[in-house]
């Protein structure tokens, strides 16, 4: 069964890190890599191929909007959530407009975030809630 | 063959004329033939209309004229073509012909091909005059449909109670819009630039709200159908306007004869807020109370002295001018801040946290001249006043009578850890004699007041009272008062509220119901306190309906499946029992408040536990008597 996604998480916060995988783990979705800057975004891109990238959009040395421009250009069928602030509509809209998938505002709606990442990797790798939480109990029984 | 279809008249009182029109027309037509006038009129009353009638003017028994003129005041054949064919050749003729409905005038003697052509000119006329007509009936009906349905679509619109607007590319609002768009706009809207509608909304950003608006008309019906709703979340989902709230949704629309289109629809939720925030305030202000309620002795001596500390001791602390006393005060009020807190008094809360950050503005080169600002400052948050303000509410509430009650002032509050740090001191004291009798006096600090439980229940059986649409009930505690260790007995007074409950709920009847019986409408519960020989009775009784015993006998009977014979040798104690019985319900609807058999049978456990008993007594109409007996230990009480 490959409804198991590989997520990259590329955020400049530690916190926000591990909140996003968090969620990720809950979902039954892998996180394959994690990203603290913008730099090598495509680079990463290709050593990893990810499923999905949570992309934050302003990051201390380069803008996820770069980051997002640059891996597009190379890569445009890179499924990408852009993670926003409230008040970065504007941003917002630019990321749409370079192609990213999706967006989630902070701080971070966790049921949100799962109906998000559902929608954008598509109902092949879609996870049922319940069936994540069978398979977590099977596990834990083990 | 197709051309036969069609039908003519030919009418004539000539036979000779008749034959030579025949044999012209016969070859394309199918021919009714009518030697005269009358002959005419009676063909067309019987056989199929024709199509068209070739029709002489001149006849013995009727003139063609007269046909004429009969046959287009009637609805049924008006429409048919008439075609004068006449050896009256004057202009006069034909015009007269004409003015009387005829299509067309043929002169004898007349060219075959002529008429030949001017009949099937006719014919055409008048076929596309038919299709002309019926599709206009047809697009009649239409645009009746059209109408009515656009009617129902508005009705349902308009009776929404829902904002629906529609722009377009240019974000321009469209004319079809519901009624509510009046009252939340307050002008008429359509033709109007969306942004400049919505700029005096609170929550629409015009700058950015507009670039998403053209991104998303810009988007390709592709994109639309993949993205639209990731567009449309950047959009303001509530806008607020006048104190006003409005809920916003959108949704593209795209169709092939209108092309894209924003739908826009707002929900008036303003008042829905509203409840929500009452609702909010209600559910602080039970917590408050219930806290209240239930810490009453501590709640009533926290009162008079915080009104002390605030009203006095604090000025006088800050008059003083030096930082160990600022401190001291601090210290404090941070105190009282927590236990306010605690009990879920806000606004009291609030304003010692307002205290609290003017007091930490001070440092140790605190002066006198501070201390007369300070003073001010203190002085303008009107603690004392905001403290009764509070206290208003809770009396309104819980009664004023709760509060009156003198004893509450010979109460003191006694710190849990510094009793047991006295104990320890104690214990560890080598030159204290008689240690274990201390000790168990101290112990008996602890204790709690059967009364004080008592009371706490009166409370709370006026509030469910009157939340039950019944006249808060008069209580009354008499007898004397014994302390109880809680580690032993906490379980049976906790359980008490059973009792409580059962009479608010099912004894103490409406207060129509206890006029009519020429009862006071506020029931009374009264409990009273004995003890003698280590024996406690508390006996708690209403003068409510009683419990009819033949409808217990009768409940009994379907619950334990018994016969008549033995409900009838079952004694009225024996009967009563069931009352204790798990799972047995004496009322016919639960409520929240009791039912279900639990409560009266939790509370006969818990007696069990210490040995005691519990029975009623009843009497109907008259009320209900609870008699509980428990024996209590020499070391477990204290009088």
């Amino acid at each position: 069964m490959s409804t198991i996604a590989k997520i990259l998480i590329v955020d400049d916060n530690y916190l926000m890190r591990r909140t996003i995988e968090r969620i990720v783990h809950e979902m039954g979705h892998d996180v394959v890599g994690e990203l603290d800057n913008g730099k090598h975004l495509p680079f990463k891109f290709r050593e990893l191929v990810p499923d999905l990238i949570t992309l934050d959009i302003v990051m201390a040395d380069k803008t996820g909007l770069e980051a997002l421009r640059e891996l597009k250009d190379q890569y445009p069928f890179a499924k990408v959530i852009m993670v926003t602030s409230i008040g970065q509509k504007r941003k917002v809209l630019e990321a749409l407009k370079y192609g990213a998938d999706h967006f989630i505002v902070k701080p971070i709606n966790e049921e949100k975030l799962k109906g998000v990442i559902n929608r954008v990797l598509g109902p092949k790798k879609a996870v049922i809630p319940n069936k994540v939480q069978n398979d977590s109990q099977e596990f834990t029984e083990e | 063959m197709e051309r036969k279809q069609r039908t003519i008249l030919l009418v004539d009182d000539d036979l000779m004329n008749l034959k030579i029109l025949t044999s012209v027309l016969g070859t394309k037509y199918n021919l009714l033939v009518a030697q005269g006038g009358k002959k005419a009129l009676e063909m067309i009353e019987v056989a199929k209309l024709p199509d068209l009638i070739l029709l002489d003017i001149m006849m013995p028994d009727l003139d063609g004229y007269s046909v004429c003129t009969l046959l287009k005041s009637e609805e049924a054949t008006k429409d048919i073509p008439v075609i004068f064919i006449s050896a009256m050749g004057q202009d006069v003729d034909e015009e007269v012909g004409l003015s009387l409905g005829a299509v067309d005038f043929i002169k004898k003697p007349f060219s075959l091909s002529i008429v030949l052509a001017r009949v099937e000119n006719q014919l055409k006329l008048a076929n596309s005059l038919k299709e002309l007509k019926e599709l206009y009936s047809k697009s009649t009906i239409m645009n009746r449909l059209i109408k009515y349905k656009n009617h129902q679509i508005e009705m349902i619109l308009n009776h929404s109670g829902e904002g629906y607007l529609m722009i377009d590319p240019d974000l321009v609002i469209q004319s079809e819009h519901s009624k509510e768009c009046y009252k939340i706009f307050g002008y008429e809207i359509s033709g109007k630039n969306v942004l400049a509608v919505f700029s005096d909304f609170t929550g629409f950003n015009r700058i950015v709200d507009e670039e998403v608006f053209k991104e998303l008309f810009c988007l390709s019906n592709q994109e639309l159908k993949q993205k639209s709703d990731v567009y449309l979340e950047l959009l303001p989902d509530e806008l607020k306007k006048n104190g006003e709230i409005y809920h916003v949704r959108y949704s593209v629309i795209m169709t092939e004869h209108i092309g894209k289109r924003l739908l826009i629809v707002l929900k008036n939720i303003t008042e829905k807020r509203q409840l929500q925030h009452r609702l909010d305030v209600e559910r602080q202000k039970l917590r408050m109370i219930v806290n209240i309620v239930s810490n009453v002795e501590n709640y009533q001596a926290l009162l008079n002295n915080a009104r002390a500390f605030f009203g006095k001791t604090i000025f006088e602390g800050i008059k003083k001018g030096t930082y160990k006393d600022l401190l001291d005060i601090y210290i404090k009020t941070h105190t009282y801040k927590g236990v306010f807190g605690q009990l879920n008094i806000q606004e009291v809360y609030e304003v010692l946290g307002k205290l609290e950050s003017l007091l930490s503005l001070y440092q140790d080169d605190f002066s006198e001249a501070d201390s007369k600002k300070l003073i001010n400052d203190v002085q303008t948050l009107d603690i004392l006043n905001c403290l009764e303000e509070m206290n208003k509410k809770v009396e309104e509430f819980v009664g004023f009578e709760t509060f009156s009650d003198n004893c509450y002032n010979s109460h003191i509050i006694v710190n849990r850890t510094n009793l047991e740090r006295i104990k320890n001191h104690i214990k560890e004291n080598p030159f204290i004699h008689g240690k274990d009798i201390i000790l168990s006096q101290i112990e008996k600090i602890n204790f709690k007041s059967l009364c004080a439980v008592l009371r706490k229940f009166c409370l709370y059986s006026k509030k469910i009272s009157s939340d039950l649409g019944k006249e808060k009930v008069i209580t009354e505690i008499t007898g004397e008062d014994i302390f109880l260790n809680p580690v032993h007995y906490s379980h049976l007074m906790d359980s008490l509220v059973h009792v409580f409950r059962n009479i608010v709920d099912h004894g103490i009847e409406q207060p129509s119901e206890r006029y009519q019986k020429g009862k006071n409408i506020a029931g009374r519960i009264h409990c009273d306190v004995k003890f003698e020989d280590d024996v406690v009775q508390l006996t708690i009784s209403d003068d409510g309906k009683g419990i009819d015993l033949d409808d217990l006998k009768s409940r009994i009977k379907t619950f334990r499946g018994l016969t008549d014979d033995e409900i009838d040798e079952l004694s009225d104690e024996k009967v009563m029992e069931v009352l204790f019985e798990e799972r047995f319900t004496s009322i016919k609807d639960e409520n929240s408040f009791s039912g279900g058999g639990m409560g009266l049978s939790a509370l006969k456990r818990a007696l069990e536990e210490i040995g005691g008993t519990i029975y009623i007594k009843s009497e109907k109409d008259k009320g209900t008597k609870f008699f509980i007996r428990f024996k209590v230990k020499g070391d477990e009480y204290n009088r």
